[in-house]
């Protein structure tokens, strides 16, 4: 699998990146949502991991969630979004901008490989 | 009232009488004014005639003057040539003049010589004739004078004669009848019938008139007065006959001197006779002119009459309503008058009246029910008077009451002087006080806005560190276990136990981060607490479950002991475990080798109680009152051994609070602890998860997509994913304390 990887901090991207190819499925990077969207138009993965804080983007992740949904290009991808806060109304804001999931930061490279699985399996 | 004034039939009256009398006094007045003129024409014209008959009968006269002048002269011619047919000669003469009544011839003397009647060898009987005529030697006309030689009075003309020697010797006497002149002159003439006339000696003594004996004087009859003053005229005057002026008539006269003998002629007629047809004539005018206003006057009056009688029936009955007001007995006046304003005026006086009539039945109607609402009024009127009276010794006794309030008054108001005084200055006082607090409030207005900036601060301060804490934690824990989970190759023990104790500083670190944000959001009240009703076993099922691994590494047995029939919690899900993981943690950690711990539940009231018991070191009495106090810890020492921030049961308690619930703890040194929260208990029942928060499992947020774009319509159904439920999805606050009991777990193997 194809896997869009958006996140603003660097090293962490360069964590999930290893979890994420550790796991066989392919790594595509992007630090800014506006990159993020373009790689997901042109590349079409069939996963995106999108971190919802993302600063210092032209938009956050809740938005990248919208536009990755309202474009018909790539509106079956299997959105995970990943955050700190998880308390309910994120949670909520999360799964209404068309997220198919949420995962917990920090997290340990076999959930996040787990709940990549889980939601393909769908 | 009126005033008092004519009625219009008097002013109609005085107009049409005007109208015609006016007319008719001009006609008189002409009448007259003619009638004078004509009066004055007519007698001017009778008397002109009169004078015309006087002429007359002076030329009568005259001539008979004349004839018996010339018989004497010829008797006197007789007397110088045939003296012896003298007496014959006179007595032709007599004989043919009728108006010659005697002939008498005197000589010088005046003795009579010749005689045609008696008398002869008498003296003259008018001797001043005698004389005048010797004296003048003319022919001497007499004055009437009484003749004794004829026995009747006479008048005579004597002739003078004289003898050839040219003396005086005697005259000629002729007496003469002027009756008989008279009377031929007015038989000749007829004017016996219209006039009066008479003849008068120079004397004004009467020598002849008409059915009038001569002699008697005249002078004072108007027109002889004039003869005698030597006038000739004419004149109007008033006399009788015999020249009186008592029960005289107005006469018109002429009056003329006759010839020689200077006698007069005097010709008379009533002004009567001559006025007659004038005074007839107006005599008539006036009488037509009197009927005429007679019959005006009539006219007048019924036209006054009729004009005026219908408007005085009409007056007097507006009269007699408007005087007397009595409107209910008005009466139709009926229409007499043909002239069309009275009749307007008497119709519509009708309509008014019988208009006023009903209003003023009306009005009595409305007086009658007024009368007997004042008998009401008057009644009740009566009754406020009474009531008045018990007024009004009320307000005796209460003036009374007032005078003795008033006496207190005046004592209480010394007394409240004083105490106002000490009032005031006690005011001074406050308001000194007040001012300083107003400083000192200012300031402290300062300072909360200064604590709010710190607030503030703070709070951004811990989001902001939060997160930067955050994003190391989590790509530590990501390369960690990947690290930890062989995924870039397999690990010597070593390194694996290296790699647990970075993963183990990891967690504690992310413990950390949570609870401090925990603390903020309480102090902050951010904390949202959700509660639902919980079933107990859902509730410490799972944080048991976790707790397993680690309390059998530490050999410790746990268990669970929920009562039957225990209700459902009412409670934030999230939150009680929390709670409870606390407990469960610190029971652990607060418990050696061996120990046991055990979870109970039971009902407790109205709430459900949850006990976590250990027989641990337990805690001692003293430390016991500030155990959940912020940052407290019981040892300072027990820090390093069993770790901690002393956060964890702050939170707790802060927990329980917001979720209506409460904590004790028993507890002894060396002899355990028990740790016992109560939570109201819920009403219903809970519902499968022990949550009613409506999950949403893997993969319904896509079926919901895929339906929406079918759809076409609606936003994604409500998916409120209050909590994710799923075990394996990490939440904010349970988790931590779970990843710590993993690592534990995988710590210890």
């Amino acid at each position: 699998m194809r896997v869009l990887i958006v996140e603003d901090e660097p090293i962490t991207l360069g964590a999930i990146k290893l979890i994420v190819e550790s796991a066989g499925h392919q790594a595509i990077l992007a630090e800014k949502s506006e990159d993020g969207l373009a790689l997901a138009k042109s590349e079409l993965p069939e996963v995106a991991l999108v971190d919802i804080k993302m600063r210092e983007s032209a938009f956050d992740g809740l938005e990248l969630i919208r536009r990755l949904r309202a474009d018909p290009a790539t509106e079956d991808t299997v959105i995970i979004a990943h955050t700190a806060s998880v308390s309910p109304p994120s949670i909520a804001a999360a799964m209404q901008a068309g997220a198919d999931d949420v995962l917990r930061k920090p997290f340990r490279q076999a959930e996040l490989i787990d709940i990549i699985k889980r939601n393909l399996a769908k | 009232m009126h005033k008092p004034g004519w009625s219009l039939r008097h002013y109609l009256l005085v107009l049409l009488l005007g109208v015609t009398l006016i007319p008719l006094g001009v006609a008189t007045i002409i009448s007259v004014w003619q009638y004078s003129g004509d009066i004055d024409r007519i007698e001017r014209a009778s008397m002109k005639q009169e004078m015309g008959v006087a002429r007359l009968a002076e030329r009568y006269l005259l001539y008979a003057l004349e004839n018996t002048r010339r018989a004497l002269r010829s008797i006197d011619k007789t007397r110088l040539t045939h003296p012896g047919q003298l007496r014959g000669r006179i007595a032709e003469e007599v004989h043919g003049n009728p108006q010659i009544e005697a002939i008498h011839v005197t000589d010088a003397d005046g003795k009579i010589t010749l005689s045609s009647r008696e008398g002869e060898g008498l003296p003259i009987d008018d001797v001043e004739s005698f004389r005048q005529a010797r004296h003048s030697g003319q022919p001497y006309y007499t004055n009437y004078f009484y003749s004794n030689l004829v026995d009747t009075p006479v008048v005579a003309l004597l002739l003078p004669y004289v003898d050839r020697d040219g003396r005086f010797a005697g005259v000629l006497r002729a007496s003469l009848s002027l009756e008989f002149l008279l009377n031929e002159f007015t038989n000749q003439y007829s004017f016996e019938e219209r006039y009066y006339i008479f003849f008068v000696d120079r004397r004004g003594t009467l020598l002849a008139a008409q059915n009038f004996r001569p002699g008697r004087n005249l002078k004072t009859l108007p027109p002889v007065e004039r003869l005698l003053m030597g006038e000739d005229g004419t004149l109007k005057y008033i006399s009788n006959f015999f020249g009186d002026r008592v029960d005289g008539i107005e006469r018109l006269g002429a009056y003329r001197h006759l010839g020689e003998a200077k006698w007069g002629v005097i010709v008379t007629q009533p002004s009567a006779h001559v006025l007659a047809n004038p005074i007839r004539n107006l005599h008539n005018s006036l009488l037509i002119i009197l009927f005429t206003a007679i019959g005006c006057f009539l006219v007048s009056f019924l036209v006054a009459n009729r004009l005026a009688k219908p408007l005085d029936a009409l007056a007097a009955e507006m009269g007699e309503r408007t005087t007397k007001q009595n409107f209910a007995h008005a009466v139709e006046v009926p229409i007499t008058s043909g002239v069309r304003e009275f009749q307007v005026l008497t119709s519509a006086y009708n309509t008014l009246m019988k208009q006023i009539r009903q209003n003023f039945e009306k009005i009595n109607a409305l007086n009658s029910e007024v009368s007997s609402q004042n008998a009401l009024l008057q009644e009740q009127n009566e009754e406020i008077s009474k009531q008045a009276e018990r007024i009004q010794s009320q307000l005796q006794e209460l003036d009374m009451l007032y005078q003795k309030v008033n006496e207190a008054n005046v004592s209480l108001e010394t007394q409240v002087a004083e105490r106002t005084s000490e009032v005031q200055a006690a005011y001074r006082r406050l308001t000194d006080k007040a001012a300083e607090l107003e400083e000192a409030n200012a300031k402290l207005t300062e300072l909360v806005g200064e604590l709010r900036k710190l607030d503030q601060l703070q709070a951004d301060f811990l989001a902001n560190v939060s997160h930067e804490l955050r994003t190391p934690i989590t790509f530590i824990t990501a390369y960690g276990s990947s690290l930890e989970d062989g995924l870039l190759g397999p690990l010597t023990d070593g390194q694996q136990e290296a790699m647990r104790s970075i993963m183990e500083g990891a967690s504690r670190l992310t413990v950390l981060v949570e609870d401090l944000l925990d603390l903020n959001r309480l102090e902050s009240g951010a904390l949202e607490i959700m509660p639902s009703p919980i079933d107990p076993a859902m509730l410490i099922g799972p944080v048991v479950e976790s707790a397993k691994a680690l309390a059998h590494a530490q050999k410790q047995e746990i268990s669970i002991e929920i009562n039957k029939g225990v209700p459902a919690i009412f409670a934030d899900y999230e939150r009680a475990q929390q709670v409870l993981r606390n407990l469960v943690s610190n029971a652990i950690k607060f418990t050696g080798e061996r120990g046991s711990i055990k979870v109970r539940c039971y009902q407790a009231g109205d709430g459900v109680a949850v006990e976590v018991i250990d027989d641990g070191i337990g805690i001692p009495k003293d430390a016991q009152p500030r155990l959940f106090d912020r940052f407290y810890q019981v040892d300072a020492s027990s820090t390093r051994k069993y770790g901690g921030t002393g956060i964890g049961l702050n939170i707790v308690k802060s927990l329980l609070d917001l979720m209506g619930g409460r904590i004790e703890v028993d507890s002894e040194v060396g002899k355990g602890s028990t740790f016992r929260f109560v939570l109201p208990a819920s009403r219903d029942l809970p519902t499968s998860a022990g949550a009613s928060h409506t999950y949403s499992p893997p993969g319904e947020a896509r079926r919901n997509r895929a339906r929406a774009r079918q759809a076409e319509a609606a936003p994604e159904p409500a998916v409120v994913a209050a909590a994710a439920r799923h075990p394996d999805i990490l939440d904010d606050e349970a988790t931590p304390q779970n990843s710590a009991l993993d690592s534990g777990e995988e710590l210890v193997g």
